[in-house]
């Protein structure tokens, strides 16, 4: 009985984690800047913008991160993904930095095609976007 | 009339920020209320007793052992349900001027002060690029890891920070602090550096003094990989006092000797998976004690650490901590000299809940032993600490960020 159960556990859980990885695997989520940035970014290059421990690109020029709000079901993926944090600790996280003074936590737009809308008109953008969004009028530089 | 004054700095500030609204104006806050209680209580006696100089034997009155939960707001349990000294509130603006400038103003309220509003940063910022950055004006210092941040309740899993560890007198300045990040291969590094001074009313034990610090300077170093974070800081202060005749009357903490005081603090934290622990390590040197009324000289140096476990099982974080906590005080009175520790041990459970994306619920049990020598004699009387950390502690709180 007991190994019967653990087979069963183990089954579900395999089975969970499938749907979890696959579940992310079609939202693909995708980081994007301006058609004119040349910049080829790591995954921890966009951690580091994201949690406001950069504030360029690497030739130089000034990199502004748009997060997406707590509403949009792309948010969640981004943070556990590439931030490697969940929900409360990245809360925790940029409690900790605002009120001591050492960060401000990017400006959060709604939705997918407002980030898309804005890196398309300023170079100085970064963002994250659902795959199904991309087109010609921004330059994909990392796909989780 | 100061409290006046205070209400409408803030309405000043609440107007200037829904005016200036083109110049990037952020408006956040937090806000912590807790409730506990103690269930048992050991008993404490006053060891700083004027019956000493009568040759008494026994130090002064005995009473049931408080838990202090803020030392720096007097935020005191007994065994009566208390909801002031774990609630706060806070509220802070930061303009952002352009060109890496920017001004934040926060103002805190504490329970144990009875929510008065102070200001407990007022600075002005400059970000000259990605590695430095200037803070100049009120601010609190970075000295053991919770800090500068103490007053969030929602960025860490207990509902305080462990009381084990050594305090400093003083956690807020006026000056100039520096700070400096750069990334060496996986690792981030951050250092500050302050230098600066401060004013404060102490109010301890019925008597009421003017501490102000000078040539108040330290650093906190950081390195983090994500899954480790290590620091290490430093304080060093000097202190002098008004308005105690008796502290004068010894020439301590004048301005021509000064009280000499330097705080050292150690920290790990490491994250794997779900799984994190925290530990830290403290000492505050006190030189020519002031707070013992009848020394001619004297020291007290105290050591505090703690070690912390916690998992995240969902938006359910458990957590157990257990610290120590130890004073040498050492003596030279006008009957003599004395010398005695005072310390105790603490095992704290408890559970963090994320009931929502900006608050949690948080409840915890703490039990505390006294390891003070009781009583001791000396050519100066007697007296002792008794059992005043002996002290079991439920408490819950709501902590919020917005």
């Amino acid at each position: 009985m007991p190994f019967v159960s653990l087979h069963r556990f183990i089954a579900c859980l395999l089975l969970t984690t499938f749907f979890c990885v696959s579940g992310w695997a079609q939202a693909g989520v995708v980081v994007i800047v301006h058609p004119s940035n040349a910049n080829a970014l790591s995954a921890t290059d966009i951690s580091r913008l994201f949690l406001g421990k950069k504030r360029s690109f690497p030739d130089g020029n000034e990199a502004i991160p748009i997060d997406q709000s707590d509403s949009s079901p792309i948010r969640a993926a981004f943070t556990e993904t590439v931030l490697k944090k969940n929900e409360q600790q990245i809360k925790s996280y940029w409690a900790q930095q605002l009120f001591t003074g050492k960060g401000t936590p990017p400006k959060a737009v709604g939705n997918s095609s407002e980030v898309k809308k804005l890196v398309a008109s300023n170079p100085a953008l970064i963002g994250y976007v659902d795959s199904a969004e991309v087109d010609d009028s921004v330059k994909v530089v990392a796909e989780f | 009339m100061k409290k006046h004054n205070r209400l409408v700095g803030l309405g000043l500030v609440v107007a200037l920020a829904q005016t200036a609204n083109a110049a990037d104006v952020r408006l956040n806050g937090f806000m912590s209320v807790g409730a506990g209680k103690l269930l048992n209580s050991g008993t404490s006696r006053d060891h700083l007793s004027t019956l000493l100089l009568a040759g008494v034997e026994t130090g002064g009155g005995e009473s049931p052992a408080t838990y202090t939960a803020d030392a720096a707001t007097q935020g005191i349990y007994n065994e009566d349900l208390s909801f002031r000294p774990d609630s706060n509130y806070g509220l802070q603006i930061t303009a952002a001027l352009g060109d890496g400038l920017s001004a934040t103003g926060q103002i805190t309220g504490n329970g144990g002060e009875n929510f008065d509003a102070v200001v407990s940063w007022a600075y002005l910022s400059y970000t000259f690029n990605d590695n430095y950055t200037l803070m100049v004006g009120r601010q609190r210092m970075p000295l053991f890891y919770y800090s500068d941040f103490i007053d969030v309740g929602y960025a860490y899993h207990w509902i305080r920070p462990p009381t084990t560890l050594a305090a400093s007198e003083g956690d807020t300045i006026e000056g100039i602090k520096l700070r400096g990040t750069w990334l060496a291969g996986d690792w981030d590094i951050s250092s500050d550096i302050y230098y600066g001074a401060s004013k404060q009313e102490i109010n301890r034990g019925g008597s009421q003094y003017t501490v102000e610090s000078v040539d108040t300077g330290g650093f906190a170093l950081k390195a983090s990989n994500g899954t480790i974070t290590l620091r290490a800081s430093m304080l060093d202060s000097s202190a002098i006092i008004s308005g105690n005749p008796l502290v004068q009357a010894f020439n301590q903490g004048t301005r021509d000797n000064p009280l000499q005081n330097t705080f050292y603090g150690l920290a790990a934290h490491i994250n794997i998976a779900n799984a994190f622990v925290v530990s830290e390590w403290t000492r505050n040197d006190n030189k020519e004690n002031y707070l013992a009324l009848f020394e001619v000289s004297g020291s007290e140096d105290t050591t505090g650490w703690y070690i912390s476990a916690g998992a995240r099982f969902g938006k359910v974080t458990p957590h157990i901590t257990y610290g120590e906590n130890e004073s040498n005080y050492k003596g030279e009175t006008l009957l003599g000299e004395s010398q005695f520790t005072g310390g105790f041990s603490s095992v704290t459970i408890g559970l963090r809940w994320d009931f929502h994306s900006s608050a949690a619920f948080k409840m915890e049990y703490e039990t505390r032993s006294d390891d003070s020598d009781d009583y001791f004699q000396n050519s100066a009387g007697g007296f002792g600490y008794g059992d005043g950390y002996e002290a079991d502690l439920i408490s819950f709180s709501f902590d919020a960020i917005f």
